[in-house]
């Protein structure tokens, strides 16, 4: 399992994938937070994640706030059955762009 | 911006920056927290120097390397830098480390290696520069740059061996701070070797009753073994057990130790048969074990009733069955150790069943058979069947103690960790089945409190759900409340110090499952974890508010003499729900 990051011409997309518990999210974090550099709009792939706490969760909308103070779209895609449940349980389903395709 | 104190004469200035050396200095010598430190100097430098702002950088990577970078770790000024990166060997900073010397640039737009520093927003006219390498002995460690000395006066010679001498201390920091986080490390690795320690202290089963047919000893030759062996109870009266011996020594073996304590915990209640149950056992362990590591286990069923046992051999050493009439059997292994992956028939290890009826049969760890006579020959197997017939008048519990003093002294002298176990069969002894009372405990299980453990954390509320006959779903949403609680007391009770324990309980409750967090770390603030209203940003809180949306009631409850909190997660379990099993 690894997480990794592409980024085209008109966005930047991180793959996130397994569990994202409180081992695994300042992995995210950085890279969600290193995905903004290149002033891109950024999407996040969620569909190869099994779990997600709420260090997760936490990185997700960091990475949220500073994408607005930086103007730049913030969309969630393929997001798993596992982690709309949690984004449900915080509320957030409503907060975040969310998309199902890529 | 404060006000600026009036700069002095330049001979005045001069004195007042060596005082500054001399405090810096000293400042380095006495904190651990270098960043916070540099910060606090090249302030210092900037207000003392009489200049707009400074910036620090430090090189990542090698400087030879095209790919390194400098990146800057501190920063003071109108444009915040800190955090900005460029290449290693471009600029009037890459031109500093090239020629290791101090570069003073006055009139910085018909400098050739000039870019100006991309900042936004804010206007920042480059006007005069001052850079120093930081090095030390030779070995780059980055650049320090002072930018628009006010007043516009030039900087000077003078200027340029002053921030050089700076520039030299800076160094000595970061070189500190290195070799402090040497010693950090160690100090971490003797914690964590004590921390295994006290886990594996908690891990091996609690004394069982001397008249229960199965009875273990174990005693580790250092601080840490790599032996491990367990008796659980299983509901309808019959006992599984386990013996295992990783192979190593120290802290590797114990961590590696503590994982297959907990995996044949997790497992040995819901997975049918020692053959499948080691199977399952070694695809969890393959994911940790590093190259070149492996692991000798037996795993087997007792059942009183029947007088049998079915046992799977991982590559361990041959359990030795001692009949009534003296006469040894000894099942030797078929298969390979956990971990070096060879090819199993049908996904399982294979098993043997025997009658066990009047006899005993002992497990043991090459502790036993490798202890040395006087004359440095090896007891071996043969040994070991001598000693436990020339004990076998005593009962099970006092004849490992004595099999035990004899080997670490009397006849022999133990080098490694020993570990033995007795199944004892009496025969006709009509075991009674145990009939399931309320509030079975379904996990018992100490974790050092750290991110990492939480998978297992996991995994064990997942199976003490399944244990349970709760729906999958229902399982999933308990683990993360739980992994939540966890996270609470990592995070925030032992804030970070990686040396902490939890206590894990599941006990079935009347109408669910009651998961017991006990931690040793400062009693928390009831009021301060009662979370916040979902929806709001802002990552803190949100575990609390997972923890109360999960389970229907959340509580502090007494703490045990010595402990520090004791959390209570209740859930109720759905009324005749037989959805899909977790599995």
């Amino acid at each position: 399992m690894s997480f990794h990051v592409k980024e085209d011409v008109d966005a930047v997309t991180v793959f996130l994938d397994g569990e994202i518990d409180l081992d695994r999210s300042p992995e995210a974090r950085k890279l969600l937070l290193d995905g903004l550099r290149a002033g891109k709009p950024l999407r996040v792939d969620l569909a190869e994640v099994e779990y997600m706490d709420s260090s997760g969760i936490a990185s997700l909308v960091e990475t949220y706030q500073r994408a607005r103070e930086k103007n730049l779209d913030f969309t969630l895609i393929r997001v798993s059955e596992p982690v709309l449940k949690v984004l449900k349980l915080a509320r957030l389903d409503q907060v975040f762009s969310i998309r199902s395709t890529p | 911006m404060q006000e600026r104190r009036k700069s002095g004469l330049p001979s005045g200035r001069r004195t007042a920056y060596f005082g500054l050396l001399a405090e810096l200095t000293e400042a380095f010598t006495r904190s651990h927290d270098f960043l916070a430190t540099l910060l606090d100097a090249l302030q210092r430098i900037v207000d003392e120097m009489d200049v707009e702002a400074g910036c620090l950088f430090q090189l990542e990577g090698e400087f030879e390397d095209p790919a390194a970078r400098l990146v800057c770790r501190a920063s003071v000024g109108p444009v915040d830098m800190q955090g900005a990166e460029l290449p290693a060997r471009s600029g009037i900073s890459g031109r500093t480390l090239t020629q290791d010397a101090v570069q003073i640039v006055n009139a910085p737009r018909s400098d050739p290696d000039f870019v100006a520093p991309r900042t936004v927003g804010i206007e920042f006219d480059v006007r005069s520069v001052l850079a120093a390498p930081v090095v030390f002995h030779g070995r780059r460690f980055g650049v320090v740059e002072l930018f628009n000395r006010r007043g516009d006066e030039p900087f000077g010679r003078r200027d340029a061996s002053i921030l050089a001498a700076l520039a030299s201390v800076a160094a000595l920091v970061i070189l500190n701070a290195e070799l402090t986080e040497d010693l950090v490390e160690q100090a971490r690795l003797k914690r964590e070797l004590e921390l295994a320690a006290a886990v594996q202290r908690k891990l091996l089963p609690t004394e069982l009753p001397v008249t229960a047919p199965i009875h273990g000893f174990s005693r580790a030759a250092r601080d840490v073994s790599g032996d491990f062996y367990d008796v659980l109870p299983l509901r309808d009266g019959r006992f599984a057990f386990a013996l295992a011996d990783v192979s190593g020594k120290g802290m590797d073996a114990a961590l590696i130790m503590v994982q297959v304590a907990t995996l044949f915990r997790s497992f040995a209640k819901r997975v049918h048969g020692p053959g499948r149950l080691l199977a399952r056992i070694e695809a969890e362990l393959c994911e940790s074990l590093t190259m070149g590591m492996f692991v000798t286990m037996v795993v087997g069923i007792y059942d009183p009733r029947a007088h049998e046992v079915r046992i799977a051999n991982a590559g361990h050493l041959p359990p030795l069955l001692r009949e009534a009439g003296g006469g040894f059997t000894s099942f030797e292994s078929q298969d390979p150790p956990l971990g070096v992956r060879g090819r199993l028939e049908h996904n399982r290890y294979r098993e043997k069943a025997f009658s066990i009826a009047g006899s005993s049969l002992y497990l043991y760890t090459d502790g036993a058979t490798e202890a040395r006579h006087a004359d440095g020959s090896q007891l071996g197997i043969d040994g070991l069947q001598s000693l436990i017939a020339h004990n076998a008048t005593l009962p099970a519990a006092r004849r490992l103690d004595a099999i035990a003093t004899a080997l670490d002294g009397d006849i022999a002298e133990l080098r490694d960790d020993l570990t033995l176990l007795v199944i004892e069969d009496v025969p006709g002894r009509a075991a009674v089945p145990r009939k399931r009372p309320r509030g079975t405990l379904l996990v018992e299980q100490v974790l050092p409190a750290q991110a990492r453990q939480l998978r297992i954390v996991r995994k064990l509320i997942l199976a003490a759900a399944n244990e349970a006959g709760a729906p999958l779903s229902w399982a999933q949403d308990f683990a993360l409340a739980v992994d939540e609680a966890c996270q609470n007391i990592i995070r925030h009770g032992y804030r970070g110090r990686s040396d902490g324990l939890i206590e894990l309980r599941v006990r079935r409750a009347r109408d669910g499952l009651c998961a017991e967090l006990v931690d040793f770390a400062p009693r928390v603030n009831e009021d301060r974890c009662k979370g916040r209203p979902a929806g709001e940003m802002g990552p803190g809180g949100l575990g609390t508010q997972f923890m109360r949306a999960l389970t229907d009631r959340v509580h502090w409850g007494k703490p045990p003499a010595g402990a520090g909190n004791r959390l209570l997660l209740s859930k109720r379990l759905p009324r005749g729900d037989n959805d899909a099993k977790s599995t």
